[in-house]
């Protein structure tokens, strides 16, 4: 029997196994095709996760992804994010123990992955909320940047993922020094690269609200339920790094004196 | 303008890319890099569209599986063909998608008649949906199988003949392919449907680590041997210059370097246009 779809299904077990060897195929012919596949999606998974790769070196990594391209082969010939599945798939890895917090760096570079991809945005302009009445800037929904991301870490995941992801100078023979404490952290992509800063608890639910399309007000009185004191510059830091989008603002135009400005997203080189 | 030499795009080569002023560049890409929503990689090709032309190669359509080509990638390349205006669109003799699971590489398959039956629907399909003639490339191949009721150019042309899509030569493939399955790649290169051949690639290989020059494998991480060159140049002068692109996805050198492949290519392609094609032996 050698009908197309017999013959596909027989190579492609082949690939996957290692052990299985279709009658009439060459080991050596065979063993390309296989190098090739895995050398693909390695090389893929490395590329999408550096910061993982520079923690726990080339040679974990490798022996790592050999463990996960066979669990989670792709289902699409898009593999710009491929490895959606790796942050888990590090959670319940046995080896991965010891280094408790590789998945969340893990989550971070996948984070940062759909930043970079994310479709391009119009991003709010600060200075546009300064001429609002204070009632009606506390009616205003906030969205999201169509590229932030946000995420909360009961480690330093932040600080971790920042010091190590490539190209950070490598570490000298005193480490690092981290306060080992919560964090969070937001990434997003308002002029061409991804940025990425930590979160305090208060930033974090003042974002988290804002994801879910609550009001300033509302995301302010969300902020304000972390009992800690919300301070204007901390509240700065996170419209200046972009992470609002002005895409909305359209439809609440009659709240603002003046069409409000914006930055495109876009990259235009 | 007649044919000229492009490059395979690789972004790390961007600022000289697009500042590149040799006549006739244009640019290669896979368009599954850039079936993202959004960002620099998309960005970076827009800047380079607004000043070269600009082919897609694609390695996800799966044309020699068992299965019609997946609609959803039909769709995202009919969206990037709409967008980026490519003077060729090509994919490969080869399938990559089973069951469900996408494999990244061009694997193979016996070239029986069900098969022609089958990938020339698949072909029918694609050029539908896109609303364009699509070329097709050789693979390059590493089994010996058996059960093949055609050659692989007797069924290229088959292709050709059914579906009206043209060819994409990839000299290195055929050089490889002759040297791992024992064939003559000039006899191979003699059979090719001059006229159906829109394009040609030139690419590196290397030898198995372990096998030596037995078993030849197409990484595109090499400068592109002698005797692909050689190939290169007695098959332009049979069928007549064609677009040619240097293609190198692996171990990639500086800008520079491939610009000095492609201006050998390019030497080649003018002598060739400067004296009459020779009379082909399978007309």
């Amino acid at each position: 029997m050698h009908d197309l779809a017999s013959f596909q299904s027989d190579l492609a077990r082949a690939i996957r196994d290692p052990d299985y060897i279709p009658a009439g195929f060459s080991p050596a012919g065979l063993s390309v095709y296989r190098n090739t596949v895995a050398k693909g999606l390695v090389d893929t998974l490395r590329a999408n996760f550096p910061t993982v790769d520079r923690i726990v070196g080339e040679a974990w990594f490798s022996a790592c992804a050999h463990v996960f391209i066979r669990a989670h082969a792709p289902r699409s010939p898009v593999l710009a994010t491929y490895g959606e599945a790796f942050p888990d798939f590090l959670r319940t890895f046995e080896p991965a123990a010891d280094i408790a917090y590789i998945a969340d760096v893990a989550q971070v570079d996948a984070l940062w992955t759909q930043s970079h991809y994310a479709a391009d945005d119009l991003m709010l302009d600060p200075a546009s909320l300064q001429s609002l009445a204070e009632d009606l800037l506390l009616e205003l929904p906030l969205s999201l940047h169509a590229s932030a991301r946000i995420a909360w870490f009961d480690a330093p995941v932040a600080t971790l993922w920042r010091l190590n992801r490539p190209p950070a100078p490598l570490p000298g023979p005193e480490g690092f020094s981290v306060v080992w404490r919560p964090e969070g952290i937001a990434l997003c992509r308002p002029h061409g690269e991804v940025v990425a800063i930590a979160l305090s608890p208060w930033q974090f639910a003042f974002l988290n609200a804002c994801r879910s399309g609550q009001s300033f007000g509302d995301a302010m009185s969300a902020a304000e339920d972390q009992n800690t004191d919300i301070d204007v510059n901390g509240l700065g830091e996170l419209f200046a790094a972009g992470l609002f989008g002005a895409s909305d603002f359209s439809a609440v135009g009659h709240v603002s004196p003046e069409p409000l400005f914006i930055h495109s997203g876009r990259t235009d080189q | 303008m007649p044919p000229t030499v492009g490059l395979g795009f690789k972004p790390q080569h961007f600022e000289d890319a697009a500042n590149c002023l040799a006549v006739g560049q244009w640019y290669e890409v896979h368009p599954e890099n850039y079936m993202v929503p959004g960002g620099p990689r998309v960005a970076m090709l827009e800047a380079l569209r607004a000043r070269f032309p600009i082919s897609l190669h694609g390695v996800g359509l799966s044309l020699a599986g068992d299965a019609s080509p997946s609609p959803e990638h039909l769709a995202r390349l009919r969206d990037l063909i709409d967008r980026f205006d490519p003077f060729v669109v090509s994919e490969h003799l080869a399938w990559s998608t089973a069951d469900g699971s996408y494999f990244p590489d061009l694997l193979p398959f016996p070239r029986t008649r069900q098969a022609l039956s089958r990938i020339a629907d698949n072909i029918d399909q694609t050029q539908t949906v896109l609303d364009r003639k699509i070329l097709i490339e050789n693979p390059s191949l590493y089994l010996r199988l058996d059960r093949h009721d055609f050659s692989e150019t007797d069924f290229l042309a088959e292709l050709v003949r059914l579906t009206g899509c043209g060819l994409l030569v990839d000299v290195n493939n055929v050089y490889i392919s002759a040297r791992n399955l024992r064939f003559d790649a000039e006899a191979y290169l003699d059979a090719i449907p001059a006229d159906a051949v829109g394009e040609i690639h030139l690419a590196g290989h290397v030898a198995d680590a372990r096998l030596g020059e037995r078993l030849l494998i197409d990484t595109h991480g090499a400068e592109i041997a002698e005797p692909v060159w050689r190939l290169y140049e007695q098959f332009v002068s049979r069928i007549g210059p064609r677009p040619t692109l240097i293609e190198r996805d692996d171990n990639i050198p500086s800008f520079k370097n491939l610009m000095q492949e492609r201006t050998r290519a390019a030497h080649v392609l003018a002598r060739c246009a400067a004296t009459p094609v020779r009379a082909t032996a399978h007309a």
